[in-house]
């Protein structure tokens, strides 16, 4: 699948952003696209990021100042949660008896 | 599946558009796959939600709804990829850890663990128990006045928070030059240090001077009358007007170097030379006396500058 969208392919695509719009997100830098002799590159994920962002100001009606809060919010969470997958599969490969006893930690509160 | 889009939304087929938003506003809050990650049916009630929402927010297909003239289906959304399907790439620019893009060594990330839990006393879980996290680096991209950039320059950033960001621009910044602002970046979490705030240079073109690598290119008119006599006249550069002797006998194009007023880099002894090219300007309206003494003038000074024009040029 194609995973590089010029400026005019990302208006195409993310049918609710207007051109200005896109040039605010690059600008504040809520998406950092590839910046390239030919002019800026999109990704699928910087696709998904504007759509995104399009929910959250379109529909949530949130503006400049909480956009930024709750973007960097989900980025520290998909950090968080890849460090806790890592965590996960370390675990994995321990004996069985030390996975029992981590399980059990685990459960008391 | 449910498809009366009313029912969707919560409401009743007297609901208002205010009312529509505001149900709609709830929903994305609690449904939107991204808010939620972890909820492996947010993307079905999200998805359903939306196209409710798309039929009624149109005055024009709700009422084509409303006398039955179309189902509660609505068109088919295209398929889209949520941000969080994004969670685990391995080149993820914006997820916030130091390193990121790189290969993480898992070694570092349970010595993270075991010093919080060490100073935690007893703490239980990582959440909260001082487990320090370095911040982000901030991109920041600013547009410069040309003069600024070569002069050197202070300037501040407004942030999307509002906050502002005081930005030293060193002489001789050139186009796409990235700053770096230690400390500058996302605040680290649990005592971590800053992130950095790498800030992105764009000059903005000036209407007289241009820069090429540290030389300043300007072009410079100048009447007739000082092309034929030569004279001293007046240059701007980027530190302010010289004088500037113009020989005898100057044609267009003609190219006089300034050294040394070009531009300064930062820390460099070098400096770029000021190049200025002449243009003849011939007065608009031509006096009688010129006229005839240039009339004269031709009759025993006959000369053709175009005669070696094409000689050894290509075919």
């Amino acid at each position: 699948m194609n995973d590089r969208f010029s400026e005019d392919d990302v208006i195409a695509t993310v049918t609710r952003l207007t051109r200005s719009q896109l040039v605010h997100f690059v600008d504040v830098a809520l998406v950092s696209p590839l910046r390239e002799e030919g002019g800026l590159v999109f990704r699928r994920i910087d696709i998904a990021r504007l759509e995104l962002l399009c929910d959250l100001s379109q529909d949530l009606d949130l503006d400049a100042a909480a956009l930024g809060i709750v973007l960097s919010l989900i980025d520290q969470l998909h950090a968080a949660r890849q460090d806790l997958a890592l965590l996960a599969g370390a675990i994995d490969t321990l004996p069985h008896d030390l996975r029992g006893r981590i399980g059990a930690a685990m459960q008391r509160d | 599946m449910n498809s009366n889009p009313y029912e969707i939304l919560g409401l009743t087929a007297s609901a208002t558009p205010a009312e529509i938003k505001k149900a709609h506003r709830k929903l994305v809050r609690s449904s939107h796959p991204d808010l939620h990650p972890d909820d492996p049916g947010a993307e079905d009630r999200f998805k359903a939600i939306s196209a409710a929402h798309d039929l009624l927010k149109d005055p024009e297909t709700r009422a084509r709804y409303d006398a039955g003239e179309i189902d509660g289906l609505g068109a088919e959304r295209p398929q889209r990829q949520y941000y969080r399907d994004f969670a685990d790439q391995p080149d993820d620019r914006y997820r916030q850890r130091r390193g990121s893009g790189q290969t993480v060594d898992p070694a570092d990330i349970f010595a993270d663990i075991l010093r919080s839990r060490a100073r935690a006393s007893g703490g239980g879980g990582f959440a909260g128990d001082g487990y320090a996290m370095a911040g982000a680096d901030a991109r920041y991209s600013l547009e410069v006045p040309f003069l600024d950039a070569v002069r050197g320059a202070e300037t501040r950033i407004t942030l999307p928070d509002g906050q502002n960001l005081a930005v030293k621009i060193p002489q001789g910044t050139d186009d796409g030059q990235t700053l770096r602002l230690r400390g500058k970046g996302t605040p680290g979490m649990g005592g971590g240090p800053a992130g950095d705030a790498l800030v992105t240079v764009r000059v903005r073109p000036h209407s007289v001077f241009e820069r090429v690598g540290d030389d300043i290119l300007l072009t410079l008119p100048i009447t007739f009358d000082e092309a034929i006599l030569g004279g001293k006249v007046t240059v701007p550069t980027i530190d302010g007007p010289v004088g500037l002797t113009i020989p005898p006998g100057a044609s267009s194009g003609r190219i006089l170097r300034l050294r040394g007023r070009g531009v300064v880099r930062a820390g460099q002894d070098a400096k770029g030379d000021q190049k200025v090219e002449l243009k003849v300007v011939v007065p608009r309206d031509i006096d009688p006396g010129l006229r005839d003494f240039l009339t004269e003038w031709r009759k025993d000074h006959a000369s053709d500058p175009r005669a070696d024009l094409m000689t050894g040029a290509a075919a």
